[in-house]
Order: C-alpha cells, then structure tokens, then sequence
C-alpha cells in the first residue's frame, strides 16, 4: 500500500490539511465502540444499556412463542480507495469512487430461547457496507450515509438467500442508521483552532481533508 | 518522496495562520509551577516558579520557532518549613530530659516544644528576554505528548547569581531560627563549611537544580527549555478532539509519536503527524 505523498508544501487548498490513513481510521471506529457500546450492542439480554423486548411470534395452533436475541456489530474497520481490503476472508466486494468509502463489521446474530438458560445459537453475518460522503454540516463535520451492503454467511451459499439477506441488513442499517458523523474536525481544536472542513476525497487508501481555520 | 503509512494521522497549517494565532497564545500564557519539594532534618523547601509572558513577536522559519521578541517576567520563589523540634533533635542534642524522683525508680521525661516555623515564600523578580531559535520538541509526561519550544541558540545571555538565591534564603532562615540553631545557620551560609555538611550540600543542591531547571549553564550563557510553555498536547489514550463533553465521549485508541518529528516542515508549515493504533 503506497498512501498519498506527504512531502511539503502539504497545504494547497484552504489553510489546513489533514490525511488520515484507512488501518488510522479502523482504530478510532473500533474505540468508538468501545466507547458508546449501546452503538454496536443490542438485543433483549446481555446488552449494554437497556434491553428490549423479546421477539414474539403468534402460533397457528394458538398462543404466542418468545425469543431472545441479541446483536453485536464487530471488527468495524474501513477501507479507502481504491478498494482493497479483505477481512475475515471476505475482500470488499464494492468499487469504490473518490467520494466514498468500504466499512467492513462482522454481525454476531444472537438467538436464543425465552426464558434464557435453554437453547442458544450463534450466526456470524459478515457484512461489507459501501457508504458516501455528504456536504459538511454546519460544524464543518464529515457525514457519511450508508448506500449499500453485501454480506456472506459461512454456512449459506445460496445466492438468492444470500441476496436476501443483503436486502434486509440494508435497508435496517439505512433505517436506523442513516448518517455518521466522523470525527476529525477536532483533531488540531485542542483550544487553538476551530476547523472547517471545505472539501475531502479518499485516494491511496487515506481520507484526504482541506480545512479552513477559523 | 514520502507517503503517508499505515495508521499515520498528518495534519499541516500554513505559516500565515499559525504565526496568526501563535503569538495571542503566548501572550496569553502564566503560571505557577513548583520545581522542588524536599523535606530533612524537619526542613521543608519547597521552589516555584512564577511566570507571565510579557511580549511577543513570532514567525515560522523551518527548521524552527523564530521569537524577534520573546519576553518572560520569571519570579522564582523559595520556602521554607521548618519543625524545630525535628531540626533541634538532628543538629543538637539535649531538647529532652529526664528527671527521677531520688531513691526511687520513678523517672519522667520532658522536652521542650520549639514549635515551628516558616519563610513564607520568598520571591526573587527575574525579567528575561528570550529572543532566539526554538525548535519544537516533545516529550511525555502523565500520559501526554507535550509540543513546546526547545531553545536552539539566544541573542543575550543571560546571567542569575545563584550565590545571591542562597544569601537571601539563609538570611531569611536566620532571622526565624531561635539560638542556638540561628548561630550554627549564620556560621553555615558565611562560609559553606561546617559541621553540619547536609544543610550546605541540601541548599546549594537546590538552589543549583532551580538554577538548572530555568537555565542551562554554558559558557557564560544560560539557555532555557521552556518546558513549561506548552504549544500544544495530545493524550496518548484518546483520541484528540474526542472526550470534551457527554455528547463527545473520549475514543480509546493508543498514539503514538516519531522519534523527533519534523514539526516545522521544509514549506514552513506547522506539521503534526502521529499514528493510531487499537487500544490494547
């Protein structure tokens, strides 16, 4: 991996430059989930933060049926353009433009029998999403939004169940989680300078940012 | 050509801005440290520093931080504690007594209670002009990389008579100290010689680390590492930015630097690059 030059002048747009590499970016999403677990972590049991309710299916002879379950969003990690990471054997099945970026998370699919204590079984979804970058926000804050996702289960190879799924973890990830905000405005703040981000790409595998200074 | 590496951060400012918000920053900067804190024989000393800068006038000349104009008003200040009772027991003898009722073996034993008694802090104005080459350096302290000035060459020497500091503390020290314990200090100062070595080698040793600590003797000149001049610092388990409120909570990672990283680059950018890995 060759990432972009870093030879002086660095500045050519604006007054303020930042590069960041894609593995830098991976260590601050996977210390985001250590620091707000309730973002990556849910379900009815064994969750920080509040639980939810167990799934209740209607049976056709009568009576309901409840289900614990619990999901655990792991391994976050990015990858820049051009495309190519793999993790967990699974490379990124995505072509990246300069405009947007691969985010790889390993789901854990919990589920398990209601009162907890009896069955349990345990579904690793390994999900590559491909997300874009948005006009900055008022802070000068980098957005993202999820436009697409692949997954691959182990045990499935059926393409159609596996385009299935893709579907569905798509359109709940768009759902619910719609925009990120990254955040690298406050990395030169530390009290001297407030940042505002003009305008970033991604090449050779680093996010590439021009800031003013206010 | 260089490029960036796996898990380096690289962030750069241009000159212009940089000297822009330099020079309020500094201006803006005073303290209070304390330098020394040591305890015998029932002697506390205790050294500071007190700082305020004064005047400013900075640009950005790679390799360094060029000050036209770099003025401290420095007031390095010492006190003393002292429990008599401790220093009595230590330089002499015969504080306690004891007194027995005769033909008996009935004995009881009494001391004399000195008290104790204190300096306050004793302040000695020292306005210095830094003006010179620093180049920024790092180093680590209570788990923080800290960004701040080295001196790399001044324009005017400057000179600080530790001989003086010492005067004015033993001066101090013998208008509190009741006889005989004033005598035996008055003898100690004049000369630097005496029957109690620890006292001479305890105050020459930290009027000198004060000295060393603000200066760097060298040949007539006294430098100076502005330690305490913080540029700029970033934790070394979170990530920068991150933590300053409920809605901002600290992102663990761990940071680290370069050996003697190039801050001022060769376009006279300030330049900052690190490298983020995972916590551990």
């Amino acid at each position: 991996m060759t990432g972009p030059s870093i030879d002086p002048p660095i500045v050519t747009n604006g007054n303020l430059r930042l590069l960041l590499d894609e593995d830098a970016g991976t260590a601050v999403l996977r210390g985001l989930r250590l620091a707000i677990p309730t973002l990556f972590t849910f379900g009815s049991f064994d969750v920080p933060g509040d639980a939810m309710d167990p799934i209740e299916i209607e049976l056709p002879t009568g009576g309901n049926m409840y289900f614990n379950y619990r999901v655990d969003l792991t391994k976050p990690a990015f990858d820049f353009h051009p495309t190519n990471k793999t993790i967990e054997g699974f490379p990124n099945p995505f072509t990246l433009q300069a405009d947007q970026l691969g985010v790889f998370v390993s789901i854990v699919v919990t589920v398990s029998s209601h009162p907890i204590g009896g069955w349990r079984e345990d579904l690793i979804v390994n999900t590559w999403l491909k997300g874009q970058f948005l006009p900055p926000d008022d802070a000068g804050q980098i957005r993202l939004r999820l436009l697409d996702a692949k997954v691959r289960i182990a045990d499935i190879t059926n393409v159609t169940v596996g385009n299935i799924l893709n579907h569905i973890v798509s359109e709940y990830l768009s759902g619910s989680v719609e925009q990120f905000t990254f955040p690298i405005g406050g990395i030169f703040g530390g009290g001297i300078f407030k940042i505002i981000t003009r305008s970033w790409t991604t090449h050779h595998d680093a996010l590439d940012a021009h800031a003013d200074v206010a | 050509m260089k490029n960036l590496q796996s898990n380096q951060i690289l962030g750069a400012i241009d000159k212009r801005t940089v000297e822009a918000k330099l020079r309020p920053m500094l201006l803006d900067i005073n303290g209070d440290e304390k330098v020394v804190d040591e305890n015998r024989c029932g002697i506390r000393l205790r050294a500071f520093v007190r700082f305020d800068v004064t005047e400013v006038d900075v640009k950005l000349q790679s390799p360094y931080i060029v000050f036209d104009d770099f003025e401290i008003d420095v007031w390095p200040g010492l006190r003393l504690d002292i429990d008599l009772n401790e220093l009595w027991d230590c330089l002499l003898f015969g504080r306690c007594y004891e007194v027995c009722i005769p033909g008996t073996n009935i004995c009881a034993k009494k001391c004399f209670d000195i008290g104790s008694a204190s300096t306050g802090r004793v302040e000695i104005p020292t306005p210095i002009d830094l003006t010179g080459l620093y180049k920024p350096s790092i180093y680590s302290k209570d788990d923080k990389y800290i960004i701040y000035p080295e001196l790399d060459f001044i324009a005017n020497p400057i000179l600080i008579d530790v001989d003086r500091m010492i005067e004015l503390l033993c001066a101090k020290l013998s208008q509190l100290l009741p006889w005989p314990l004033s005598k035996i200090l008055e003898e100690i100062c004049e000369t630097f010689a005496g029957l109690i070595d620890f006292i001479e080698d305890f105050l020459s040793h930290v009027a000198v680390d004060l000295a060393i600590w603000l200066f760097e003797k060298t040949d007539g000149w006294i430098g100076i590492k502005l330690k305490f001049v913080s540029l700029y610092e970033i934790d070394q388990n979170k990530f920068p930015g991150t933590g300053t409120s409920p809605t901002n909570p600290a992102i663990p990672v761990r940071i680290e630097f370069v050996e003697k990283p190039s801050i001022i680059n060769s376009a006279d950018e300030l330049q900052l690059s690190f490298f983020v890995y995972e916590t551990p």
